[in-house]
């Protein structure tokens, strides 16, 4: 038996009201859940109250489930509309005093950064990033999804996301360049 | 009486649709429901149920058990055809089935309520593919497994573990250690076992882990993994205390006396604990099947 | 985008034959400018996988799992089940809370039946090539009416395991069995279930209750 046939079938005992079972989904993936939504809204209590929500929301749609797609697709889609809801609500904008002490760093060659200025460089990053990149960078290098599966989960094209990828990264090179995150 | 003719006219096409099948279960099936108090409709679904169960290859004898401790208690069949549906999920999905119908009967038997019984069915169904999976990705891995027998054992054991909340992460770790060490399946089974037995007393997911590992590196045979729980249940008879009892596992493996196989392989010998320890059942510790969250 | 920058995309997914792997990476090597430019990429992609996965805390599951949306039992239900609900054995092992309960009804029960009798455990003579063995079990109840042992090996029956009384108020039973591991409780006047107080040691059944194990090795 494959995963996914194990999750049809626990999928099924919910919808026919034994709850219990779906604490295996919800242990399975819910370290995915919350780092796809912390890199998406860059606040980790937040983050944690939309990861719980998609659980919870993804619970109560079951219906809606389609046999023939993953589950984890159809919970990253729910979490990704979830953080657009969060997002658009809260207008996130960069805090202005973390954007001058970004440039005041500027270019500098022989600096080597440490973890924790390496992990805020990258959530500053990530704020700043336009939404719609952070959702590919989001998918395709912190969780590791192929374009197919991205494309199941943000209901737009493969080839379309692999060109918007591309201006991602293009637009994440300029931004360092630029003496934000790492040097050189 | 229409709903009599009805089963009889069910139970003739069962006898005749399906071979191999002991008529006397059958009929035995057929007569339960018939005398029940289930209203006409439920002892049709019922029967339906009964035989579609047969049908699938669950053995006659064990259905007839389930439906006739199950239609004595009076209750509306409904949960007891859930009960079954979930047997008959486990049967086609090629899952081991003893453990299921052994869940069934016994919970019949010790007068669990049957919503209960149909929950607790359906939920070890739902962690028996889960550790189907797991078992024969390791399988696919390398893990050497002797005949085919050994497979049904392995995956009800692993399904007891994630009962206990054992993640399948720490399940999948010791199957990798195993294959490493060369370890069979059945050797796997018995550490995972010994595990579950931990965690069931009590031990956090932490200090059984760390004396499983420690186990495996010592390369305790299946016997020996045994007889830490038999050490631990002695223990648990006279100390409370679970700190104390992990320590002493500890002292003991280190110096070798733990599972020294002195007494492995033997059966038991009437060497039991000295009268007037009737309360300590050792049954202190896990209440409930909630296992531990880390 | 050009040609060649689409190509280090590609590069930087791994979506390139071998062959055009090696046409890229000369291209690169020969060219300053597309050389800059993949090693900014390389820069942007080294940030993100810099990025450390969050672990998430122990509580978060099981929170998910109390806000999750009940089925509502209908206050008949709940009623009739108060009143003419089957007790679950001789104690309500329906909560945690029971455990300590359980322990202390084992005792009492354990003192009124006084089962201070070992279980004798008798390996017979081993029938040539069915490896059956022949186990006693024993159980000191002086007071009850009737006493069973119900386990795995048949089926939970009641009716298949009626003990026999001895003269001194023990209750015994002799079990032909092969070797493997078996689990059961003794049924006392057909409806109170107890763990023996000899076992070896003791499993979950699944619904609160521990039951004995019975370990039967191969010779």
């Amino acid at each position: 038996m494959t995963i996914q046939e194990e999750e049809y079938s626990i999928i099924e005992e919910c919808r026919r009201g034994t709850s219990e079972v779906y604490a295996v989904l919800v242990e399975r993936y819910q370290e995915m859940i919350y780092n796809v939504a912390y890199r998406m809204i860059g606040d980790s209590e937040a983050a944690r109250d939309i990861a719980q929500e998609s659980f919870i929301a993804a619970y109560t749609s079951l219906r809606n489930f389609r046999h023939g797609s993953k589950f984890s697709t159809w919970l990253c889609s729910i979490v990704m509309n979830r953080c657009r809801d969060h997002l658009r609500s809260q207008k996130q904008m960069v805090p202005l005093d973390d954007i001058s002490e970004l440039v005041a760093k500027g270019p500098n060659p022989e600096v080597i950064l440490s973890d924790k200025q390496t992990a805020k460089d990258l959530q500053a990053a990530l704020r700043a990033m336009p939404e719609d990149y952070r959702q590919v960078i989001v998918l395709k290098h912190f969780e590791d999804l192929d374009y197919r599966e991205m494309e199941a989960i943000l209901g737009v094209s493969a080839n379309a996301l692999k060109v918007k990828t591309y201006r991602a990264r293009e637009w994440l090179k300029k931004y360092i360049e630029k003496g934000h995150g790492q040097d050189e | 009486m229409k709903i009599k003719m009805i089963l009889v006219i069910l139970g003739l096409l069962l006898v005749y649709g399906i071979s191999g099948a002991e008529p006397r279960d059958l009929v035995e099936i057929r007569t339960a429901i018939e005398k029940s108090s289930l209203p006409g409709e439920g002892k049709i679904t019922l029967f339906k149920r009964a035989s579609e169960a047969v049908g699938t290859g669950i053995p006659a004898s064990d259905v007839a058990v389930i439906i006739k401790r199950g239609v004595s208690r009076g209750t509306d069949g409904k949960a007891l055809e859930e009960t079954l549906g979930a047997a008959i999920t486990a049967k086609e999905k090629g899952l081991p089935i003893r453990p299921v119908l052994d869940r069934i009967e016994q919970g019949l038997a010790k007068g669990v309520p049957p919503e209960r019984i149909a929950a607790a069915t359906k939920q070890l169904v739902v962690k028996l593919s889960t550790a189907d999976a797991i078992v024969s990705n390791l399988g696919k891995s390398g893990l050497k497994s002797g005949e085919q027998s050994e497979k049904g054992p392995a995956v009800h054991t692993v399904a007891r573990a994630l009962e206990k909340s054992i993640p399948e992460d720490a399940i999948n770790k010791l199957g990798r250690k195993s294959i490493a060490k060369g370890a069979s399946l059945s050797r796997l089974s018995a550490t995972i076992d010994t595990m579950a037995f931990f965690v069931e007393m009590g031990m956090n997911l932490d200090q059984a882990s760390g004396l499983i590992m420690k186990a495996m590196d010592k390369g305790y045979s299946e016997g020996e993994m045994f007889m830490m729980q038999k050490e631990m249940s002695d223990m648990m008879r006279g100390k409370s205390n679970i700190n104390d009892i992990m320590k002493n596992m500890d002292t003991m493996m280190n110096s070798g006396t733990m599972g020294s196989g002195a007494m492995g392989g033997k059966g038991m010998g009437g060497a039991s604990t000295s009268p007037g320890t009737q309360g300590a059942c050792g049954s202190g510790m896990g209440g409930m099947g909630g296992g531990h969250r880390h | 985008m050009n040609k060649d920058l689409l190509q280090l995309h590609r590069l930087l997914d791994g979506g390139l034959s071998p062959e055009d792997e090696k046409d890229i990476l000369q291209k690169i090597e020969a060219d300053p400018r597309l050389q800059r430019e993949f090693d900014g990429l390389v820069s942007a992609v080294n940030l993100l996988e810099s990025g450390e996965r969050l672990s998430v805390d122990a509580a978060f599951s099981s929170e998910v799992m109390k806000r999750l949306p009940v089925r509502k039992e209908p206050l008949s239900t709940k009623i009739r089940g108060f009143f003419f609900g089957e007790r679950v054995l001789r104690w309500n092992v329906a909560s945690f809370v029971a455990v300590s309960a359980v322990l202390l009804v084992i005792i009492v029960s354990g003192l009124f039946y006084q089962s201070s009798g070992k279980s004798y455990r008798v390996a017979d003579g081993v029938s040539p090539g069915t490896a059956v063995k022949t186990v006693s079990l024993s159980f000191n109840a002086p007071e009850a009416k009737a006493v069973s042992l119900a386990g795995d090996f048949n089926k939970w029956s009641i009716e298949a395991g009626a003990m026999k009384r001895k003269d001194d108020g023990t209750w015994t039973i002799a079990v032909p069995l092969k070797p493997g591991v078996y689990h059961y409780m003794f049924v006392v006047d057909g409806e109170g279930w107890v763990s023996d107080p000899q076992a070896e040691s003791y499993r979950d059944d699944g619904f609160g209750n521990k039951n004995a194990i019975l370990r039967i090795d191969s010779i």
